[in-house]
């Protein structure tokens, strides 16, 4: 146990004014003409005794009661007229040093966040995967252990084929917006997989894993005719149905180009902006319209509203699609925010159509679009506290820039999961 | 002559039920409100354009030519 030592002032020195304090506070007081080596002074002290400094009128006393010391202070009769407690001095160098070791400290956190945001903004470099799953390789999905449990998805496109063996213990909600077609069946197949990127799970045939958000709860909007065509009137439907709903993520494999210097819709962004405010996500595919690399063309509608996330797609080769669209109409509205997988993806097919059985190999910014939309389901589980606005930061932060590729073309950059 | 279908955004504070009667008394159809998003889809004969009416944001005209992506 840590005792006190005090430092006690006198007024004098006399017998009896010794002799009171001795009393007082029930030491023995050795004056310091009396050291010696053999009789130092911390071992007087120690013992529970003083030692009076006469040149210097002060006592230094051991383990005293503070309290008693403060009363003697307004005690008239008392000679104690001061006193303060021992403090630790250190030399000035030792400080010097514990100063610079704080600077050290912090230069070291500087330095690491630096070499951490360096790493995280390392570009990809464009080595080839050659998978059939390539996509979720891309963005690290195998080493992630979210399954977007919980959140609610919402995949507006040509239906769903709900009858998909992998899909057939899954709870599925839907409505149809287009007159005489049915929600949950999908002649055209395009809907069933861009749902299966977004939400799906394994194959049934080999096992191998091709959906991002396996556990996420699966909604299904049908906004586009079995024909793969759709209105202004079905798409504002379906998102205020889903925004009514309260799902989190609005998933949009479709577009309306749009000319060169074109303005955006002013209603697709207070739609956009609406659906933020109510903690939702649109996301929406930049758009099939390039011929690259020749001509590349702006980012399609409704993807080049600032309040809707616009995705482009990538090969698997780490190169920009050449039909991926651009953010070229930058100065009226139109960027590409992040881009995803969107070359000979395998996803679930309406049944007996796909080329693999129930699956098939589709490219387009279609398939990069549910690429995010399923990551962003995996960010939601993650971090439940964090509004649809902040997702999209999140996205945007966590992307790896793709070495010699422009942030016309692919934004922030490629998605990654967080491990 | 034929009937154009248009979406029209409220201004921020402007109730529905109060324009509604305004639009009616145009000769515009309303066709539906979304009140979360304060939108109006409606139909009429007449060209309508965004000063159309002050207290839409903006009127656009229905486009149907958003298409699949693949």
């Amino acid at each position: 146990m840590s005792k006190n030592r005090y430092i006690v002032l006198l007024n004098d020195q006399n017998q009896s004014s010794i002799q009171n304090v001795e009393k007082e506070f029930s030491v023995s007081i050795t004056s310091s003409e009396n050291l010696s080596k053999e009789n130092r002074s911390f071992d007087i002290i120690d013992n529970y005794n003083a030692v009076l400094y006469k040149n210097l009128g002060a006592v230094v006393v051991d383990d005293v009661d503070e309290h008693q010391l403060t009363r003697s202070l307004i005690d008239n009769k008392s000679p104690i007229v001061y006193f303060e407690k021992e403090r630790d001095f250190f030399p000035a160098d030792e400080m010097v040093l514990i100063d610079g070791l704080k600077v050290g400290v912090d230069q070291l956190k500087n330095k690491i966040l630096e070499l951490e945001d360096f790493i995280r903004k390392k570009p990809i470099p464009q080595t080839s995967l050659t998978e059939l799953e390539w996509g979720l390789k891309a963005i690290g999905i195998g080493e992630t252990q979210f399954s977007g449990k919980g959140v609610d998805v919402c995949i507006l496109d040509t239906g769903f084929d709900v009858l998909h063996p992998d899909f057939a213990d899954r709870e599925i909600e839907g409505k149809s917006f287009i007159e005489g077609e049915d929600w949950n069946k999908d002649p055209n197949g395009h809907g069933t997989h861009c749902a299966g990127i977004a939400c799906g799970n394994v194959r049934n045939d080999t096992g191998k894993r091709y959906g991002i958000a396996k556990d996420c709860n699966l909604k299904i909007g049908k906004v586009l005719s079995d024909s793969g065509k759709g209105t202004t009137g079905s798409i504002i439907d379906a998102i205020d149905w889903a925004i009514t709903k309260k799902f989190r993520i609005i998933s949009l494999s479709l577009a309306s180009p749009v000319k060169l210097n074109e303005k955006p819709s002013l209603l697709f962004e207070v739609v956009g902006n609406r659906a933020l405010e109510n903690n939702c996500l649109i996301i929406a595919a930049a758009g099939n319209d390039s011929k690259r690399p020749s001509l590349p063309v702006p980012v399609s509608a409704p993807a080049n509203s600032l309040s809707i996330m616009a995705v482009a797609a990538i090969d698997n080769q780490m190169r920009i699609a050449r039909f991926s669209n651009a953010g070229i109409n930058a100065g009226t509205g139109g960027n590409i925010n992040v881009c995803a997988p969107g070359v000979d993806i395998l996803s679930s097919y309406s049944r007996k159509n796909g080329s693999f059985g129930n699956y098939v190999l589709l490219s387009g910014t279609s398939m990069a679009t549910p690429h995010v939309s399923g990551l962003a389901a995996l960010y939601m589980e993650q971090f439940p506290e964090v509004s649809a606005k902040e997702i999209w930061e999140l996205l945007e932060s966590r992307a790896k820039p793709i070495e010699g590729l422009k942030y016309r073309d692919i934004g922030k950059g490629l998605i990654q999961a967080i491990h | 002559m034929d009937m154009t279908t248009y979406f029209g955004v409220l201004k921020d504070g402007i109730s529905f039920t109060k324009i509604k009667k305004k639009l009616s008394d145009s000769g515009i159809i309303i066709l539906d409100y979304y009140p979360k998003l304060k939108i109006i889809k409606f139909k009429t004969e007449k060209k309508i354009s965004g000063t159309s009416f002050d207290f839409f944001v903006t009127v656009e005209e229905e486009k149907n030519d958003f298409f699949i992506q693949s």
